[in-house]
Parts: structure tokens; sequence; C-alpha cells
């Protein structure tokens, strides 16, 4: 029972010790190690931009822009500036996908014909030319759209020049449906590629607005050739191999995660 | 209480810590069979899910199939995963492109928050950094130019002279050349760099009026009249004015990133291996 109750005391008191230096204790200091290699290596840089080699001063001053820099990137780092900056969250992925390309050991494979035009035959429909449009269109932005959609229609018809109209007013060339989908949304695109040629439509309303369209021209799908698109085969077959790759070496590391996908 | 328990728990008793030891590992392994050791969820929202099917059947123009629905969102996870082991491994830590937007990040904010020098300011730096803005000595003069092992280049250079002094039109002799046959306040330093410093420093030595030569450049041989000598001088501050802005500027920026870091110097202790 003593012993115990020693125990338990001995516990508190390691407790209260650890809270009173945590909240009242120095900041936990960073180490930043700088290795020989790293200042030879940022040296060279320098030396090969300047042509010629460093004195003493400049040496010393390259290793404290170093070191100065690492601060401010572990600073960064300690503010979470990484984690709000997708730009960031791009280089982060590439980086760790080029480090697991290398840790696997990769070797990028080199494709015979046949199998390129296997890979095609496979994803023939990644390589259909699109329907293409050329088009006419007139905006309205958001807040200011048309009292009266339907004058603007019969205005257009009469030839008023579309250029000068609304607050956005272009000639497209060959425009694809997604192109349209980026910017306006697929149900409006959709909306657009089912316009019969020759005549002023609208209102069409998308987030960005209100839109007035006039096809001019429609190029239909077509299936590109395989001597066409070799060179896009051949990107997508070495990209598809990297990405099994990728995922290889990521079979083991995958069990370290749950993956929990919501549905509707 | 019987006796065989009084016995055992006595051992506990007179080994607390042991106790101790034993129950948070009792503890510890029940707890992993609810919840996997050391296993991270990547929650995957309905909403997220919307948004990159929506994503990429805009960029695909057409709807997605099943199978390229669940393509798009394994694409998302197998992202989430590299992430994830990159900050695990600290390879966001040395990876020059995330270095550099880090960097960016923490410079000082762009000087268009900030108000610009005033003219007392801007005066101040100027005087304090002039000869930083000296104009340097230049010269205008005119040349002849030869390339190397030219077949137009004169046998006798003496004679060639007369026929210079003579007034001859010299803009129609000798090769063509990239540097116009009058050429105008040129530095030494520019010399220097685009015909050679033997060249430059023969050209500098001559005095204005007389044509001299041949000279050998990195390019050819050349004949040279110097016409006009302008001395170096100090401009005034309105004629080199956004340039001393501009250093005004950058070491506002330095003085501030100065700041930033000595601020945050404390933090870390350096060790050099």
């Amino acid at each position: 029972m003593k012993t115990a109750g020693l125990t338990l005391k001995l516990a508190l008191l390691a407790a209260v010790c650890y809270l009173a230096y945590h909240w009242l204790g120095p900041e936990d200091q960073q180490v930043i190690e700088v290795t020989r290699a790293r200042i030879d290596a940022v040296v060279s840089r320098q030396e090969s931009l300047l042509g010629r080699p460093l004195r003493d001063a400049e040496r010393a001053a390259a290793e404290r822009a170093y070191v100065d820099e690492e601060i401010l990137v572990r600073e960064a780092l300690r503010r979470g500036v990484d984690r709000a900056d997708s730009q960031v969250r791009r280089l982060v992925v590439a980086h760790a996908w080029r480090e697991l390309l290398r840790m696997s050991g990769y070797e990028p494979p080199v494709p015979t014909r046949a199998e390129l035009r296997a890979y095609y035959d496979a994803h023939a429909r990644t390589y259909v030319v699109p329907e293409r449009l050329d088009l006419r269109h007139v905006g309205y932005a958001v807040g200011n759209a048309p009292a009266d959609p339907d004058a603007v229609v019969t205005a257009l018809e009469n030839g008023a020049d579309f250029q000068n109209l609304g607050d956005a007013g272009a000639e497209m060339i060959e425009v694809t449906r997604s192109r349209i989908a980026l910017s306006l949304g697929l149900e409006l695109a959709n909306e657009v590629f089912s316009l019969p040629r020759g005549t002023w439509h609208g209102p069409l309303i998308s987030s960005e607005g209100t839109h007035f369209f006039r096809v001019e021209r429609r190029r239909p799908a077509r299936q590109a050739s395989f001597s066409d698109v070799e060179r896009d085969v051949e990107r997508d077959f070495l990209e598809d191999a990297e990405t099994a790759a990728v995922d290889g070496a990521l079979r083991g590391i995958r069990r370290r995660y749950v993956v929990d996908i919501a549905h509707d | 209480m019987s006796a065989t328990w009084r016995r055992r728990s006595a051992i506990w008793r007179r080994a607390p810590f042991a106790a101790f030891v034993v129950l948070g590992g009792i503890v510890f392994c029940a707890l992993g069979s609810f919840v996997p050791w050391g296993r991270e969820t990547i929650r995957v929202e309905a909403r997220t899910v919307a948004a990159l099917v929506e994503r990429r059947a805009n960029a695909l123009g057409r709807d997605l199939t099943d199978d390229e629905r669940v393509a798009v969102v394994e694409d998302f996870v197998r992202e989430e995963i590299l992430v994830r082991e990159a900050y695990r491994r600290r390879w966001h830590q040395k990876s020059p492109g995330v270095r550099r937007r880090l960097l960016l990040a923490m410079a000082p904010a762009s000087s268009g928050e900030r108000p610009p020098a005033a003219q007392a300011q801007l005066s101040a730096y100027f005087r304090a950094h002039a000869e930083r803005y000296r104009v340097p000595e230049s010269l205008t003069f005119s040349h002849v130019f030869f390339e190397h092992a030219s077949a137009l280049l004169p046998e006798d250079a003496s004679e060639f002279l007369e026929t210079l002094e003579a007034n001859a039109d010299f803009r129609g002799l000798g090769d063509e050349f990239w540097l116009a046959p009058e050429a105008v306040r040129q530095t030494r330093q520019q010399l220097r760099g685009a015909l050679g410093a033997s060249f430059a420093d023969a050209v500098f030595a001559l005095e204005p009026g007389s044509w001299a030569g041949p000279f050998t450049s990195t390019r050819g041989t050349h004949f040279v009249r110097v016409d006009e000598r302008h001395p170096s001088e100090l401009p005034a501050l309105e004629g080199v004015r956004r340039f001393v802005e501009v250093d005004w500027e950058s070491e506002r920026r330095a003085a501030l990133r100065d700041e930033t870091l000595s601020r945050l110097r404390g933090r870390y202790s350096v060790i050099e291996r």
C-alpha cells in the first residue's frame, strides 16, 4: 500500500514537472545540420556561375546564406505554409513519384511498334479527335443579364454586331466540348453542342453569366490514325508503365493506410 | 480475500511499476484490436469525389464511365498517399522546387504593398551610393574591320592608314561586322566583353583624331580612329531615378529579411559535420 502511494506521488510529481517545463521552459530548438558535402555542393554551384573559385569571405557568406535559407524553409514548414499551397502539393507529389521510381530501380521500357499498336487498339477511345464547333458567342456577366433575352436574339438575327454586344463577344474557332465544359460546365457544353447550325440561340445560363451562341460550322469527331498519334501513344504507354511502377512501390506502403471513401 | 489472492497480489504491490507496465500492455493490445497500429485513415469525402469526377468529365468533355470514376478516386488516393509518405520521410524538405516555393512565400511582401521611397529617402540613398551610378568613361570611335585571314586585309598597314587619313569613305571598307563603323559611347567593359581586353585597352589608350592600327581583337583586325572621349561622370538623381528606386527597394527587402532571420535564429542551433 505504502509503495503504491509512493508510486502515485512520483507519477504526479513527474507530470507536474513535465507540464511546467512544457509551458514555462525554453522553446524547443531545432538543429540544422550543415555537412561539409552540402556546403561543398553550394560552393561548387556558385563557382560554376562565377567561373572562378570563391574567396574565403565568399565561402563563408555562401555557408551563412545556406543556413539562412534553411531557417526560412523550416519556419515556412512550421507555419504550415506548405499545406496551404497547392503548388507545393504538386511539387511534393512529383518529388515523391521520382523518389519511389528511383528506389524501385525503375527503368523505362522501350516499347516496340507492335506494343504501341496494341496499346492504341486497347485505348482507341482516347485517340478520337473530338467534335469541334466554330462558334459566335455573346456573353453577359453575372448580374448583367439582359432584361429581354429574346430581343437580344432578334437583334443578332437582324445583323447586330455580336462582337460589340454584351460584356464579351467573340468568334471561337474549332472549340471542343471540353474547352467549353472547363469554363462553363459540361451541362452547358452539351447544350451548345446540340444546337442546330446557322441561327442564334439563348439565353444559356452558366455560373459565369448568360450566353448566346450561333454555330457556324460543325466538324465531326473522327478516330485519329495510329500514325497520327504514335508519339502520344508512346507517351501514354510510358506514363502507364511509370504509374504501374509507382503503384508497385506503394503496395507495401498502402498497408499503412485505411481508405474510407464516402458515398452519396 | 483468499490467501492465494493475497499472495499473488502481494507480488504486484511490491513491484507497482511492473504492474503498471503489464496493465498498460494489456490496454495497448486491446486498443490495437479496434484501431490498426500506425495506420492512418485517408477519408475521401463525397464532395471531393464529386469535384474530382466533375473536373475529369469537364476535361474529357463527357460523362465518365464507371471504371473512369473509380480511376479518378484511385488517382486521388494515390496522390494523397504520396504526399503523406513524402512528409513522413521528409522528402518535402529536400525537394528543390518545394524549397524555392517556400522561400518565395517567406520573402517580404511585395513592394506594391509598402509605400515607395520618399524623395528625401531616395536622395539620401543616392548620395550614399553615388559611385554605383557613375557612368564610366566611354569612347565614340570609327573603325574598319577585317575578319581573321580576310582576303581584303591590306598588305601594307601604313599605306592603308594614309588612305584613311586622306578622308576615304571608310564606311564601305573592310568586312561586314555587327559593330557599326561608327561606334558610339562604348565603355571599356563593353569592348572587353565583345572584342577582348587587349583590344579594349589598346583603343582606350589612343588619342582622339588620328587613325591607328592594326589592332587584333577576338573577332579580327581593326583600324581605329577615336572621335570623342567621354569622361566618366556622376549623373543627377533624375537621370537614374528608376535604378535608384529598384536598389533602394531591394535593400529594404533585404533588411526586412535580415530582421525576420534575426528573430528566427534563436530557434535553431547549427551543427557542422
